[in-house]
């Protein structure tokens, strides 16, 4: 056990460091080889499984879990919400590129014209806005289930998400989401990255830590613990919730662009949403 | 957990009167000199900071909540400890988002 500390550490220590200055696909590369060092038996798909990569008992619970998927309701009521046509007449189909099917891995981009990071989710509240609808809440039902249609088309597709080198408000959204994940907050003083890069794969009470790597691939997500379906939004809120930072608003400025770093790091990584998780 | 008492700690003896704002019992209203209203003020302009550094605790909000509410029922003694309590709590998160500005690039994945 002593072994495993001391080479979890040498570990670490070879690879934090002065990576601040770093671009994105160059922070990507590190954290990849950082992961792909730690856990050398996962294939890099796996990472997409977040922690049932590598806790086999876990693995098996969610296996058994996934020949009922508690998300499929959601995706059936998300397709029907998604069909059903706003009161103009239009749908959320006139809104997205490909009428919105299979389109997830494009997402969060970054909004040229808006100088501001979207996500999915925000893109189906401004498709609703453009067509005179009241906007939905962001962190679970109505918007959650459409949200896990749209991934469900998008399975098997390669997150693609796109930095634009030439864009510096683009690249700045990317730095401050990259910010925000390491950045220490709440009463309990920690990083995003204290769990999910120093202590990924270890057990944190009973429960084991995910790496960063594949924490985009499979959302909304059907908690046990939550009994219903959610967005990454509504699980980042729970992560400041249990370092005691009290959670921002739901795709505030701040989420968005952790978002957008978040799925960058997981670009080549195959769509796997929606999913359950304990 | 060391980091965290060791941040604690430093901060304590950082922070100009942490520690110093001692609740004396028997004296409603009173403590080492500031009323209830002094420390809910100042507990809500130190809260105001943090809220504008957006890095506020999760237990600071109702802690002031709780403090008026002691207030109001005449528990003096209590609304002054927990209004303390919030207001220690919103300046040592002014002073983690302060550090943090610079000190987040020190933990960035690297070769």
């Amino acid at each position: 056990m002593n072994n495993k500390i001391l080479l979890l550490s040498v570990i670490i220590g070879l690879f934090v460091g002065a990576g601040a200055t770093a671009g994105p696909e160059e922070d990507r590369t590190v954290m990849l080889e950082y992961y792909t060092g730690r856990f050398p038996d996962v294939p890099l798909q796996e990472f997409a499984n977040g922690l049932y990569a590598f806790d086999e008992i876990a693995r098996e619970q969610w296996i058994e879990m996934e020949d009922f998927p508690p998300y499929e309701i959601a995706i059936e009521d998300g397709q029907a919400l998604f069909e059903s046509p706003f009161a103009n007449g239009k749908s959320y189909a006139d809104c997205f590129d490909n009428g919105g099917i299979g389109i997830r891995q494009q997402y969060p981009h970054f909004d040229a014209d808006l100088g501001e990071v979207v996500t999915l989710e925000l893109a189906i509240n401004q498709c609703r806005a453009a067509n005179d609808e009241e906007s939905l809440p962001y962190l679970i039902g109505d918007l959650a289930a459409i949200s896990a249609y749209m991934s469900y088309t998008s399975r098997g597709n390669t997150i693609n998400v796109k930095v634009p080198q030439d864009n510096p408000s683009a690249l700045a959204a990317y730095e401050s989401g990259k910010q925000y994940y390491y950045t220490r907050r709440g009463q309990l003083n920690f990083a995003c990255m204290s769990c999910h890069v120093q202590s990924a794969g270890l057990m944190l009470r009973a429960d084991r830590l995910s790496t960063t790597l594949g924490h985009a691939t499979h959302w909304p997500v059907y908690r046990a613990k939550w009994g219903e379906i959610g967005t990454l939004q509504k699980r980042i809120s729970e992560c400041n919730s249990q370092v005691f930072a009290k959670p921002l608003q739901p795709q505030s400025i701040e989420y968005r662009n952790l978002e957008y770093f978040l799925t960058y790091m997981s670009n080549g990584l195959e769509l796997n949403g929606p999913a359950s998780r304990r | 957990m060391n980091k965290l008492s060791t941040f604690l700690v430093a901060c304590a003896f950082l922070l100009p009167g942490c520690g110093q704002e001692t609740v004396s019992s028997g004296s409603p209203g009173h403590a080492g000199g500031s009323s209830f209203a002094d420390i809910y003020a100042a507990a809500e302009q130190a809260l105001a900071v943090a809220e504008a550094k957006r890095n506020v605790w999760s237990k600071t909000e109702g802690l002031l909540r709780d403090a008026k509410v002691a207030n109001a029922d005449g528990r003096i003694d209590e609304a002054i400890a927990l209004a303390t309590e919030a207001k220690l709590q919103a300046e040592l998160a002014s002073i983690q988002a302060d550090t943090e500005a610079e000190t987040w690039r020190t933990r960035v994945l690297s070769n």
